[in-house]
């Protein structure tokens, strides 16, 4: 008698294909039925990631970092155009590209603690203040994970989806720029942080964020390198009451860790592998 | 899922290319949901086209209270059992000649097919009663917990456990008898 996973296995082999240039003709017949329905302005589309982003309670203020850094990073790896924004941005986008790893160190919120990317691998490491340390492989779309109290990585499949992928990173950053833009006063001061010249460009936020009626977000850029070196956030209140504030300072060094045994990981903990099928 | 939240978002404020992404990302799951559970491609497609041609005219006044993943999981069962209802299916077919449907649906350029490879299986749940080829396909192939599947049947966890087993047990057999 065959066991019973064997059987399992069997239904769970059963697949379909699908002819793309039909599921083009469609995509387009879907489309126009939608148009039809339509009756919303499209304009406002562009703004809508940013509008939700920040309206939405329950997405944690640290999100808003994140999403940043990941439209940077993931803009990077697509290597688009960034046309239409500012010539700051184009410059910091030039120069990103010319660098190894970015290092990040912040206190905020659930992401406190250290990041590396490793742009060239597409490597992204973390490691928390709470201990919790993962890697993920971006090119082959796997998660590495730390369990300290089992002394356990399990790797599994990493979906490149989420907070990353939304459509289109490229309009995701002009988006982004364009909604600080419009939703609130964006100057530019010039500062200077250890001795270097740094221009900032800040957005003064008003609106119902929750709690938060009032952000200030401030991203900081070398005026020598063109590095994105800082962002902070202020989350004021009704009153006027700064209730929440947090900074990511980032660097940009030749090397970083190899693996994630270079995290700190101890070299004899367990691996599961959750990537390979089930073969029982 | 940060993403489907933000293209249920949009899809209600009207942005077409947020049902494209949908119709990316969720249209293999959902067609071989369909088409497991129908053992027809044709039929699992029709399911699905309506699907995404309700949610393209409904766009704006959608409210999805899941996730999007379940939402469009629970359309395409809906889609099913009214196929099933109104006998609109295939009937069972002998292993001999599902060669030649095979066959037949590649010869039409057909827009979903059923891989080759899946053919014994498919046409060996087909002849599962459905209600147990329904907790198989949701549960192996839907990434449902027996208690999702409960609610939607109706019917307690445990009978969903003993219609899956059962289930498996008939599958088993006819695939057994069918390599004798």
């Amino acid at each position: 008698m065959r066991p019973k996973d064997n059987i399992e296995q069997k239904v769970n082999r059963f697949d379909v294909d699908i002819n793309d240039q039909k599921a083009k003709v469609f995509i387009e017949s879907l489309l126009k039925v939608h148009s039809k329905n339509n009756k919303l302005k499209s304009d406002n589309n562009r703004f809508d990631n940013w509008r939700f982003i920040m309206k939405n309670g329950k997405i944690k203020f640290a999100a808003v970092i994140l999403m940043m850094l990941s439209v940077m990073t993931y803009n990077y790896f697509r290597t688009g155009s960034i046309d239409g924004a500012t010539i700051a941005w184009a410059d910091t986008k030039i120069a990103m590209q010319q660098q190894q790893w970015l290092h990040m160190t912040s206190d905020i919120e659930n992401i406190n603690g250290e990041q590396w990317m490793n742009y060239k691998n597409q490597l992204y490491y973390v490691k928390l203040l709470t201990g919790k340390t993962w890697m993920t492989d971006i090119v082959n779309q796997t998660k590495i994970e730390y369990d300290a109290k089992t002394n356990t990585l399990t790797k599994q499949i990493f979906e490149l989806g989420g907070e990353i992928n939304m459509s289109s990173p490229i309009k995701m950053l002009l988006s982004m720029h364009d909604y600080f833009s419009q939703a609130g006063e964006s100057t530019y001061l010039n500062e200077v942080i250890d001795g270097h010249d740094v221009q900032v460009e800040q957005f003064d936020l008003s609106g119902d964020f929750g709690i938060a009626k009032r952000k200030i977000i401030k991203m900081y850029i070398a005026s020598d390198s063109k590095l994105l070196i800082k962002i902070s956030l202020e989350d004021f209140d009704d009153k006027g009451l700064l209730i929440k504030s947090g900074k990511a300072i980032l660097k940009y060094p030749n090397h970083g860790p190899k693996d994630i045994y270079g995290l700190g990981v101890p070299q004899d903990a367990k691996t599961v592998d959750l990537t390979i099928p089930n073969s029982n | 899922m940060l993403e489907d939240k933000i293209l249920i978002f949009k899809l209600s404020r009207g942005n077409s290319g947020a049902l494209c992404r949908i119709y990316e990302k969720y249209r293999h799951y959902m067609l071989k949901i369909a088409t497991a559970l129908l053992y027809d491609a044709s039929a699992g497609e029709d399911v699905v086209h309506d699907v995404f041609m309700r949610l393209a005219q409904s766009a704006e006044s959608l409210k999805i209270r899941s996730s999007l993943k379940s939402y469009l999981r629970t359309c395409v069962v809906n889609g099913v059992r009214n196929k099933v209802r109104s006998n609109e299916v295939r009937s069972y077919v002998e292993l001999s000649k599902v060669g030649d449907i095979a066959s037949h649906e590649r010869s039409g350029d057909h827009y979903c097919i059923i891989k080759e490879t899946s053919l014994e299986i498919a046409n060996a749940l087909r002849q599962v009663p459905f209600e147990q080829r329904e907790v198989i396909v949701l549960h192996l192939h839907g990434d449902m917990k027996f208690r999702e599947i409960a609610q939607l049947q109706a019917v307690t966890t445990k009978t969903i456990q003993s219609r899956y087993r059962y289930g498996l047990d008939k599958l088993r057999s006819i695939l057994d008898s069918e390599v004798k």
